[in-house]
């Protein structure tokens, strides 16, 4: 139904303002003095001529998400009663300003060139191949070498495709991307360094995240240790049954993150939560250790997840349930210590804590170290728990990096930014991989000098 | 000494009990009827057991959890198969032929599948939408078959297996590939059980891809599915909740005691060596 006579049908019906400006102005949609009493019916013919001033059209520009997400991220403390109404939005609204003003200073970037990136990109991977192959330029090599290296390639090539198509490939494309403005709808922009420089010096949670995900690896990674390595000397001991035992232990390990978050979510929860009926009693008056003085949760059952100081110290404490991977790695490498190693440090006089010093930790450091390594890779990534359990709150109390990275690139569809934050995190757990290599000096391997 | 034993095991059992303690409580609470509240813990044994509990949440509610079992199972056993198979082929390669820069291509492929991590996910991403498989069973295999660990774990099998054992099947006259197959692999099979349950437990628990790699509630894995259960069944329905996590949790369960013996030998391997 359109055109003049559809439109003044449906106008005097009061289904629909007439887009025709006339029309929307006469008397058949605006009643006028003349207009018969049972037509100035129904109300809405008038309602939307006297809405109009206050409609509020919101923003469509497509970084509006984003930036009153910022505001709203303060919103959280407000509830909490950590800051007053004014001060959460004058905070919200100060970041929030200043990602605008970036956006908008940035409205004009060049278009990112796809045929430099590419040849870029190539040239990367031509360096890698170079730094495989320089080693051997100058062999020469035998006609059988040469078939057995044609032979190899057919074992090889479905891994090495894979790898170059899911790892390697990917890679190079996500390092040129944290240079580039891109929300996979509109073109590319070439942003250069500004990524970079927004995560460390503009993104207020950006420092948020990594000390969330810093505390979080400094305090559970050697806690985990330190556990895992009591629970193998646990089971060390020789007695019957010790497989049974090390299933059990085992067990909390085999739980998936989402798994194991289903259920401590429930173990933390304040009302009836495990956790808390075991503190306090099923009727919550029993004050276990004086711990509800101490957690200073005044005479109320502490909301473990939802209070902004405890929330990441409960996360530390779920982690130190899974330490079950580390613990076999350490038996294994207890139970290779021979005998006689023990035999001849009880000759020598040695107390339990003296073998333990001489001889069980020396040579249970190369597991330890390897415990260490991945222990902290995993740390540095860690972000099941935080989505799942907590969606990063209370108040940004548990948001990692992962959640951060995960937040700016499939929720604001930043890919150039979250590229830029995935670097970021891989170079950081390269060095400390690094670092932690170096220490290996400490480590005592068996056989070496 | 019989005191002392006595001891151990006293405080091994009662450790075993402490870890096991959220296991037991969520299968516990998972057996009592749908929408109870929460137990006391006096009352945690359920008083008439509610089995038909893991009937309602497979076949009978709004969240397709069958649906999620079959996708993780599905997806689970390819990835495992291929896995197997791809990086057997690489460890051998790797393990028992020489060629140019052998050194340095595993390093360099082991170092950025290690380090990798959150870099490679977003392009990866991107490239299965501009495929169009995202919200495919393709995209939820194919990127994850090629595996750093397993060409460690059999490359450091393979380079242990003698090599007389190859030269004298080669003067038989097997081929390359039936060395592989038929004598490198069967000879490798606690290898490749370690592999395959590493690989399974991996894929089964593996969070973050499924969760951007799929869409539509259908092509759901267990572990994705598994974390809208809190909204799913309503916050307050704990039983449900609880059957959906031990639901999740069994088949894990079983891989591990079917293959435990290789199991802590591939943590030992891969830790150790």
């Amino acid at each position: 139904m359109s055109g003049e006579p559809g439109m003044k049908a449906m106008a005097k019906a009061g289904l629909a303002q007439p887009a025709i400006k006339s029309l929307a102005m006469g008397p058949d949609w605006i009643p006028g003095p003349d207009t018969p009493i049972e037509q100035r019916y129904p109300a809405n013919r008038i309602a939307t001529d006297q809405a109009v001033p206050y409609v509020v059209l919101p923003p469509t520009a497509d970084y509006w998400g984003e930036v009153s997400g910022l505001v709203f991220s303060k919103t959280e403390s407000i509830y909490s009663g950590s800051a007053t109404a004014e001060q959460a939005l004058t905070e919200g609204n100060r970041i929030a300003t200043a990602r605008l003003e970036t956006i908008l200073k940035e409205d004009q970037l060049p278009a990112f060139n796809w045929n430099i990136g590419g040849v870029v990109g190539l040239a990367l991977f031509a360096a890698a191949l170079a730094w495989v192959y320089f080693p051997e330029r100058g062999k020469t090599r035998t006609k059988a070498e040469k078939a057995e290296g044609r032979t190899s390639l057919l074992f090889l090539a479905p891994w090495i495709i894979g790898t170059l198509l899911f790892t390697v490939g990917p890679m190079i494309f996500s390092l040129l991307m944290s240079f580039a403005n891109w929300d996979i709808i509109q073109p590319a922009e070439w942003r250069g360094m500004g990524n970079y420089q927004e995560a460390v010096a503009q993104d207020a949670r950006f420092w948020q995240t990594v000390k969330v995900t810093a505390v979080y690896t400094i305090f559970s990674v050697p806690l985990g240790l330190v556990v895992s390595l009591l629970l193998a000397l646990l089971l060390n001991v020789k007695v019957n049954g010790m497989p049974v035992y090390r299933t059990f232990f085992y067990l909390p390990a085999l739980a998936s993150a989402v798994a194991s978050s289903l259920i401590w979510r429930k173990v933390f929860q304040p009302e009836g939560g495990l956790l808390n009926v075991l503190l306090f009693g099923a009727d919550g008056q029993r004050n276990f250790l004086g711990l509800a003085s101490w957690l200073g949760t005044d005479g109320q059952l502490p909301n473990w997840l939802g209070n902004e100081q405890l929330a990441l110290p409960s996360l530390i404490i779920m982690s130190l349930w899974g330490v079950g991977g580390g613990m076999v790695i350490l038996l294994a490498g207890l139970q290779a210590i021979p005998d006689f190693y023990y035999e001849a440090a009880t000759l020598d006089g040695a107390g339990l804590w003296q073998k333990f010093k001489v001889v069980t930790l020396p040579m249970v450091s190369p597991a330890l170290f390897f415990t260490l390594i991945t222990g902290v890779i995993g740390s540095f990534q860690v972000f099941t728990q935080g989505f799942v359990m907590t969606q990063g709150g209370p108040n940004d109390a548990t948001r990692f990096y992962m959640l951060h990275l995960y937040d700016n690139s499939f929720g604001n569809l930043r890919m150039g930014y979250a590229s830029a934050l995935a670097w970021l995190l891989f170079v950081v757990v390269l060095l400390v991989t690094l670092v932690q290599w170096r220490l290996n000096k400490l480590v005592y391997y068996e056989g070496a000098e | 000494m019989r005191a002392k034993a006595l001891f151990t095991y006293l405080g091994l059992t009662l450790l075993a009990l402490f870890l096991a303690a959220p296991f037991i409580w969520m299968l516990l609470v998972s057996l009592h009827p749908s929408r109870s509240p929460i137990p006391e813990l006096s009352a945690l044994l359920p008083q008439n057991w509610a089995w038909e509990n893991y009937g309602i949440v497979l076949f009978r509610t709004e969240i397709p959890v069958g649906r999620f079992f079959f996708n993780s199972l599905f997806v689970s056993a390819v990835v495992v198969a291929a896995q197997v198979l791809v990086c057997g082929m690489a460890g051998f390669g790797f393990a028992r032929y020489a060629f140019r820069g052998r050194e340095a291509v595993f390093g360099l492929f082991l170092a950025s599948m290690m380090f990798a991590g959150a870099v490679t996910q977003i392009p990866v991403f991107l490239m299965m939408r501009e495929w169009g498989w995202l919200d495919t069973y393709a995209a939820l295999i194919i990127p994850g078959i090629s595996s750093a660990f397993n060409v460690f774990l059999l490359r450091q099998f393979f380079m242990a297996i003698p090599q007389e054992l190859e030269e004298a099947a080669r003067l038989d006259g097997a081929s390359d590939f039936h060395i592989f197959a038929r004598l490198f692999m069967p000879m490798a099979r606690p290898a490749v059980a370690t592999c395959a349950a590493f690989s399974f437990i991996a894929v089964w628990t593996d969070f973050f891809w499924p969760l951007i790699a799929t869409q539509s509630q259908d092509m759901r894995t267990l572990e994705v599915g598994l974390s809208i259960f809190r909204a799913g069944y309503g916050t307050t329905n704990w039983p449900l909740q609880m059957t959906a996590a031990v639901i999740t949790l069994v088949p894990v369960l079983l891989v591990f005691l079917a293959l435990q013996r290789h199991f802590v030998r591939g943590v030992t391997l891969g830790g150790i060596k």
